[in-house]
């Protein structure tokens, strides 16, 4: 089996179709395409940085695609793609020695409340049982008692698929609940609702929705780069320790200033 | 916004804390820097050092000479900030009457020599032994305090350091041992050679099992790692975030 068909047929693809391939401008034959794949919450910042990185690059093809951290990594370890996109770190278990992981950018999730909400903090395990549909009266979380309105986004959402793989912990999220079809509408939704409890990636924070402090901390550029507010997300590009000279080439472009401005103001920056 | 330079850390949960505080007190002082902290034990931190993943491991293990020798490999020498010390303390459940075990003692607990309390002056009831994973400074700490040259114990349970705390706070027959920063009235320390671990044991070594607290880059490091570097140093910054964090300090 060829490399790029492997793409195509494992659960390294989430709908069996590349949802990306660029050629970029033919200078040299290239011996083989560069091929990214994981988590679907780096496939938009992959894209991002292709068109820049593309101005350098003479005739080097890239194919990027989801499918999940997990599908990205066990690729990587079987040759099957160059560098697997992972919206976590590495687990104990998963690190072998024989990769090593790339930071590239930092977000977080904020967890959202109408301005007027007198509810000013919750932690992390709260967060959990209020998505799970386990807690669902303000009063269990501080607050004058009353139904939470949970906005949850739409199943296809990153932001929610990062929520269900790094904060549930193995619990579903409630399904009686309002989905929002976009960002914006979820936190116009939660704007407009003192009982409403909702979460943005920091992104798409607008300043009509307060942010709770996760766990006592406060939201924000210190926290997330600090990694001490519990919903930060930490970005990477894993790759094999000795990684080929075009994947190289593409980590040094990720972190030059050229790289880091094609992800800001989305991402925040670490270099 | 421009960036003036970065500082990516990663390694040890014991430095986490006061590491964590550190970065954001100094990315509000030191405008234009980034400093990024996350986990992983003090191996993982140290070998991304080596292949360039980050720019310093927190270590919370003595630097062993196989970590300079890979280093060396690839043309590279490792440099060692020394920032603290931490005492390692055996633990066990708080209603356990054994309140003293010699080293010698542990080592036969941790090789698995020694099964019942009995023989440590405790109960007639089988020592369930837990361990961290090989990976942690702690344990590779512990290895190189307690253990020596014996090999833990197929039968320990290797736990992380919540965890651990709490299967020792929840089994009367279980041991554990944990870092000052992660001791709290749910265990009970045990002394060791009939010291206590408290500041000034640790700070004169009396107390056995204590151990540097660092930080390892490579030689010669960027400027921004310098002044990280030196911002753990200052008696008024780092060094009071790890004296808070249950650490002594080094100045």
């Amino acid at each position: 089996m060829k490399r790029r068909d492997f793409l195509a047929v494992t659960g390294a693809t989430s709908a069996g179709l590349l949802t990306g391939a660029w050629t970029l401008p033919w200078q040299h034959k290239p011996a083989e395409p560069l091929l990214i794949a994981g988590s679907t919450n780096v496939l938009p910042f992959t894209k991002a940085l292709l068109p820049a990185f593309g101005k350098h690059q003479g005739g080097l093809e890239i194919i990027t695609d989801g499918g999940g951290s997990l599908a990205g990594l066990i690729a990587l370890k079987r040759g099957a793609i160059d560098i697997a996109a992972m919206s976590r770190e590495l687990k104990r278990a998963e690190d072998d020695g024989q990769v090593c992981d790339h930071l590239f950018g930092k977000d977080a999730v904020a967890v959202v409340t109408a301005p007027g909400n007198p509810v000013g903090g919750i932690t992390r395990a709260q967060v959990r049982d209020v998505l799970a549909g386990k807690i669902t009266d303000w009063a269990d979380l501080g607050g004058p008692a009353g139904p939470i309105d949970v906005i949850n986004r739409a199943p296809g959402s990153t932001t929610r698929k990062w929520m269900e793989d790094n904060v549930m912990g193995g619990a579903e999220m409630a399904r009686h609940v309002t989905l929002a079809p976009s960002a914006a509408a979820l936190a116009s939704a939660v704007a407009g609702n003192p009982r409403a409890l909702g979460f943005l990636a920091t992104r798409d924070l607008t300043g009509n929705v307060k942010p709770m402090a996760v766990n006592g901390v406060a939201i924000g550029r210190a926290t997330i780069y600090s990694g001490r507010y519990p919903l930060t997300r930490s970005l990477y590009y894993v790759t094999r320790t000795s990684p080929a000279e075009p994947v190289r080439r593409f980590l040094d472009f990720v972190r030059s200033a050229e790289g880091q401005d094609a992800l800001e103001p989305d991402l925040l920056r670490v270099y | 916004m421009t960036t003036v330079g970065s500082v990516h850390i990663r390694g040890s949960a014991t430095l986490m804390a006061p590491v964590q505080a550190a970065a954001e007190g100094f990315m509000g002082e030191q405008r234009g820097l980034i400093a990024t902290v996350s986990g992983g034990g003090t191996g993982r931190g140290i070998r991304s050092v080596i292949d360039g993943t980050a720019d310093l491991a927190m270590s919370s293990a003595e630097l062993d000479g196989g970590d300079r020798k890979k280093a060396a490999r690839q043309g590279k020498e490792l440099a060692v900030h020394l920032l603290a010390h931490d005492a390692i303390l055996p633990c066990v459940h708080p209603d356990n009457p054994v309140r003293d075990l010699s080293i010698e003692q542990l080592r036969s607990v941790y090789s698995g020599e020694t099964t019942n309390w009995r023989e440590l002056g405790g109960h007639d009831a089988p020592i369930a032994v837990t361990s961290y994973d090989p990976l942690s400074g702690t344990y590779e700490a512990w290895h190189a305090m307690v253990l020596r040259d014996e090999s833990i114990t197929p039968k320990a349970t290797i736990l992380e350091t919540a965890a651990l705390r709490a299967r020792v706070a929840k089994d009367p027959n279980a041991i554990g041992y944990i870092a000052h920063t992660f001791l709290d009235a749910s265990v009970r320390a045990v002394s060791v050679e009939g010291k206590g671990a408290t500041a000034e044991t640790i700070r004169s070594s009396a107390y056995p099992l204590r151990r540097p607290l660092s930080l390892v880059s490579l030689k010669a490091p960027s400027g921004a790692v310098q002044r990280f570097v030196a911002y753990m140093l200052d008696p008024a910054k780092g060094q009071k975030l790890l004296a808070a964090a249950g650490n002594v300090p080094v100045t």
